[in-house]
């Protein structure tokens, strides 16, 4: 009974955790394209001093929405949307998240935000005051046009899409867990995933007020960020980057949890320190919130209050430090098999490393002041968020491409494809350090050709080009082997964790018998997997009385009751369709046939609730 | 011990350190910014006072939080992180808390001091 | 019974039958979770606006500036314990639902939401009162005040509207899923409830 509605109409009212990680999996590649065309716009006009092949308009254009598309429509809904939706059920054991019509409901407004925002961007009326926006450069008097509210909407409309997301992960990781996995036994992808969530539900809100105040100071003249009426621009900053820092944790994160499941299957050997790996995922975000005005060194604001943010900045390193420790122990003291996802988890290592180190360079106060909004930033950033966060990314997609595809992918052609990226984009933000010291500024649609940085800008677009050569390769790879690679057994790499005990695809229920744990890894414990196959043969553990799924206790994974699912629904993309209709017409202002999409959208979330799961 | 009194134990040593961090840092950075603003004038906060105050508190409680940890991880220390609950989740919990409560005490003792021996409100 | 000793809470039919799986489940439903992570969402953001206001305070020596009125005290905090009190019939209905006895719990939440709604409706007119006397558009203490208190009376009203959908749904019987769902609306007024306790004490500071 667990089969999905054919054709179309079946993705469109899907609820199951795998589908709508797939929905999630090729919107996000659609926005990262759109984010990378952006970035090679901007590469090719740098390329050359006083270069006329993008005027300043359209430039402040391009960089805002690169950092907007790549950050909050490419990255976080990857990590959390495709792979958290697909492989946290999978490995904690469960037939779906807790809330699977929260789920869709989660994609379809997240794929409505990502078309506002580019409707913005087709109009003319792109956001283009940087993607941390700040006033009074976004206030109404110096960015009068409709830019600043597709900026200020297409956000709010986006971060309800990661608040619901984050309540489900939260939740299926704290309840859904098959019984026998306390918190100790939790796989470390999950730990990631738990502290990525909790980082988005607490820090959203920061930008969420952020935005209001500034659609109400633009739109109706209220006055947050207005000096001259008792209202503050530093306001601005200081709630954005409240949500801000922990973002770009939340960004890192999910790709350490990768990372410390790829290591363990190429080296054939459990993490080293787990409980200090699983707390360090947790405490990285945590102490991430104490540090946000270190983005705002440069401000004005006393000392006395500074070093708060200083000395949480400083060590906020070492959880970071203790994995890295974990991860290059375990690799050396296990069996490693260089293929090609571990091929990117070590190079993500080393530009992790780099991007750390200048990260704790600017725990100095005086060395920010000098290098702040300098090329130097965006070399730290990108060597973070590039290397650290998408190399896991593509590490993750070749690694689990048997167990989502049922192929394997060609190796020789992966490898290819990681040596051309890791040169390309070391080559492409490198120099940024150097050109950075230099003193050439961000944000800036050409420069002088008598400052020194014109063989840097050279390099960094021929990088460009590099990085962008090797990504072809990648996807070309991954697309001819979903066509024609060689049929994945269920288990090719003797993974740690339990997606690797279920068909290449997993079917619709994942899990023909709730299976038996007793640790972190359970497709290395031999004799549990052996009981779940005698389980199955006599019928225990099965729940197969319509679409059963055990919840377990929080902290120590005893059975606690047995619940049904929801199917396939359409209330989920109704309501994000309602809901998509109250921003569009926000953004032109029609304040009334807003209150209209609301009360449409109240009737859908009561359709939504009109049939209980013992009634469908 | 009791199994109720160590799960007691395993959970302040996991969620006080890292709780009274926040909260300390929140008043601390808060105060600094009461103090320094247009219209603390009137209200005569002695600003380095109230830092000690702060920091010492969270500094007692953080210690306390470390004594807390150490007992569950004694009291279970021929347990494997790995073994099954109630005692395996114990352990684990409270290696963990180890080494999270070091690193809370040392970023509020840091920036304790730093704020009390900084030129109050000095511009930065 | 099934292998794991656990109630299927979905097949429980009539009050009794999900009042004894309510007593046989261990710990909290992935309903409570879900409102209690919902719950911690709203709660930092009015974190925010209380900071955000308390901001706004020390940047300006004259608070509320020259010719907006102090806020009133008598009656905010007379409001304020109307809608704390709303609290005990919440929980009593909470408490009845899961003894399965489901005309008590249809009555406390009948009786919670005469009472709630009798203080957003007081609310909604000192709200307007206050529009009559100062604006938001005027200086900054008018946008955070209106703002916070704005923010506060549509999650009352929010409250409000899942109390009328909840009491639809009980008159026609009780449920696992309805029995879950008054306990998280239950808690989500004991949350609100903190919340206004939070935002009436900061607006009030203004008289400090």
């Amino acid at each position: 009974m667990w089969v999905e509605r054919p054709g179309a109409l079946g993705w469109l009212t899907t609820t199951d955790h795998k589908r709508v990680g797939l929905l999630y999996f090729w919107t996000t590649l659609v926005f990262f394209a759109a984010g990378g065309a952006e970035a090679l716009l901007m590469r090719a006009q740098l390329a050359e001093p006083n270069n006329t092949l993008i005027g300043p308009d359209t430039y402040n254009q391009l960089f805002t929405m690169h950092g907007m598309t790549m950050i909050f429509w490419f990255i976080i809904p990857m990590t959390t949307g495709a792979f958290g939706n697909y492989f946290i059920p999978l490995m904690i054991g469960a037939r779906d998240m807790a809330f699977p019509k929260l789920n869709a409901l989660s994609f379809w407004i997240f794929l409505g935000s990502g078309i506002f925002l580019y409707i913005g961007l087709f109009t003319g009326f792109g956001p283009n005051a940087g993607w941390f926006d700040y006033v009074p450069l976004a206030s109404r008097l110096y960015d009068p046009g409709r830019n600043i509210e597709f900026y200020a909407l297409g956000l709010l409309f986006n971060g309800i899409s990661s608040t619901l997301a984050s309540i489900n992960i939260i939740t299926t990781i704290f309840k859904l867990r098959a019984p026998g996995m306390s918190f100790n036994r939790i796989p470390l992808f999950c730990f990631a995933m738990l502290a990525a969530s909790l980082g988005l539900l607490f820090a959203l809100p920061a930008l969420s007020a952020d935005l209001v105040y500034l659609f109400l100071d633009r739109n109706l003249g209220f006055h947050f960020f207005d000096p001259g009426h008792g209202g503050s621009t530093l306001l601005w900053q200081h709630l954005f980057w409240f949500f801000g820092h922990p973002e770009v944790y939340i960004l890192i994160v999910p790709a350490f949890g990768i990372a410390t499941e790829i290591i363990p299957a190429f080296t054939q050997r459990k993490m080293i320190a787990f409980p200090l790996v699983a707390i360090a995922e947790l405490l990285v975000v945590f102490i991430g919130f104490g540090v946000w005005a270190h983005h705002m060194f440069a401000t004005g604001i006393p000392t006395t209050t500074l070093v708060f943010f200083a000395g949480a900045t400083a060590m906020v390193v070492i959880p970071s430090t203790i994995q890295v420790f974990a991860w290059s122990s375990t690799i050396f003291t296990g069996r490693a098999e260089f293929r090609t996802p571990l091929l990117f988890i070590i190079g993500f290592i080393v530009f992790f490393v780099v991007g750390g180190l200048t990260g704790v360079m600017f725990v100095a106060i005086p060395f920010d002041q000098q290098i702040t909004d300098t090329y130097f930033v965006i070399a730290h950033f990108h060597y973070i968020i590039f290397g650290a966060a998408v190399f896991p990314i593509f590490g993750g997609m070749y690694y689990w491409f048997p167990k989502v595809t049922g192929r394997m992918y060609f190796e020789r052609a992966g490898q290819l494809s990681f040596w051309i990226i890791f040169a390309g984009t070391n080559l492409l933000f490198f120099p940024m350090h150097i050109v950075g010291l230099l003193g050439m500024p961000r944000r800036v649609y050409t420069y002088p050709g008598n400052m020194g940085w014109t063989a840097y800008n050279v390099v960094e677009s021929v990088g460009g080009a590099i990085t962008l050569v090797g990504m072809l390769v990648l996807f070309a790879n991954l697309f001819v082997s979903y066509r024609r690679g060689a049929p994945a057994p269920i288990d090719p790499w003797h993974g740690p964790t339990l997606e690797w005990t279920i068909p290449s695809p997993p079917p619709e229920y994942n899990f023909a018998v709730i299976p038996k744990i007793s640790s972190a890894y359970p497709n290395w414990d031999v004799s549990d997997r052996e009981a779940d196959r005698q389980r199955l043969a006599e019928g225990v553990g099965v729940l197969d009385d319509g679409h059963e799924q055990i919840v377990s206790t929080f902290a120590d994974g005893y059975p606690a009751e047995i619940v049904q699912m929801p199917h396939s629904s359409p209330w989920p993309i109704l309501v994000a369709l309602a809901l998509s209709g109250f921003f569009a017409v926000l953004v032109v202002q029609k304040f009334g046939v807003a209150a209209v999409f609301a009360v449409l959208l109240a009737l859908a979330v009561l359709g939504w609730h009109s049939k209980e799961p013992q009634e469908q | 011990m009791t199994l109720r009194r160590l799960a007691f134990l395993q959970w302040f040593g996991i969620l006080g350190g890292g709780t009274v961090w926040f909260a300390s840092f929140l008043a601390g950075a808060g105060v600094s910014q009461a103090v320094c603003n247009p219209a603390s004038g009137r209200w005569g906060i002695p600003h380095d006072a109230v830092q000690i105050g702060i920091t010492a508190f969270a500094c007692a409680v953080i210690v306390l939080a470390e004594i807390a940890s150490i007992a569950v991880f004694r009291a279970t220390r021929d347990v494997d992180e790995q073994d099954p609950p109630p005692h395996g989740r114990l352990h684990f919990f409270a290696s963990a808390a180890l080494v999270s409560n070091v690193i809370f005490f040392m970023v509020i003792l840091l920036a304790g001091i730093a704020t009390v021996v900084d030129r109050t409100c000095h511009q930065g | 019974m099934n292998e794991y000793a656990v109630p299927r809470s979905t097949e429980a039919r009539g009050a009794a039958d999900v009042a004894a799986v309510a007593r046989a489940r261990r710990g909290p439903t992935t309903a409570f979770w879900g409102m209690a992570l919902f719950v911690a969402s709203e709660t930092t953001l009015f974190a925010i606006m209380i900071g955000t206001y308390f901001y706004l305070r020390i940047k300006n020596l004259d608070w509320p500036p020259h010719g907006i009125p102090e806020p009133k005290v008598v009656v905010p905090l007379v409001l304020l314990g109307v809608l704390v009190a709303g609290s005990v019939p919440m929980q009593l209905a909470a408490r009845a639902g899961r003894a399965g006895r489901l005309a008590v719990a249809r009555s406390f939440l009948l009786v919670a939401l005469v009472v709630q709604s009798g203080y957003f409706a007081m609310e909604v007119h000192e709200y307007a009162g206050d529009l009559s006397k100062f604006r938001p558009a005027a200086h900054a203490y008018g946008s955070i005040y209106f703002l916070l208190l704005g923010a506060d009376h549509a999650h009352v009203a929010l409250g409000l509207l899942l109390n009328l959908w909840l009491l639809g749904k009980l008159v026609r019987g009780l449920t696992t899923y309805r029995l879950n769902a008054l306990s998280a609306i239950a808690f989500y007024w004991h949350a609100v409830n903190l919340i206004t306790v939070a935002v009436t004490l900061t607006i009030l500071s203004a008289r400090l």
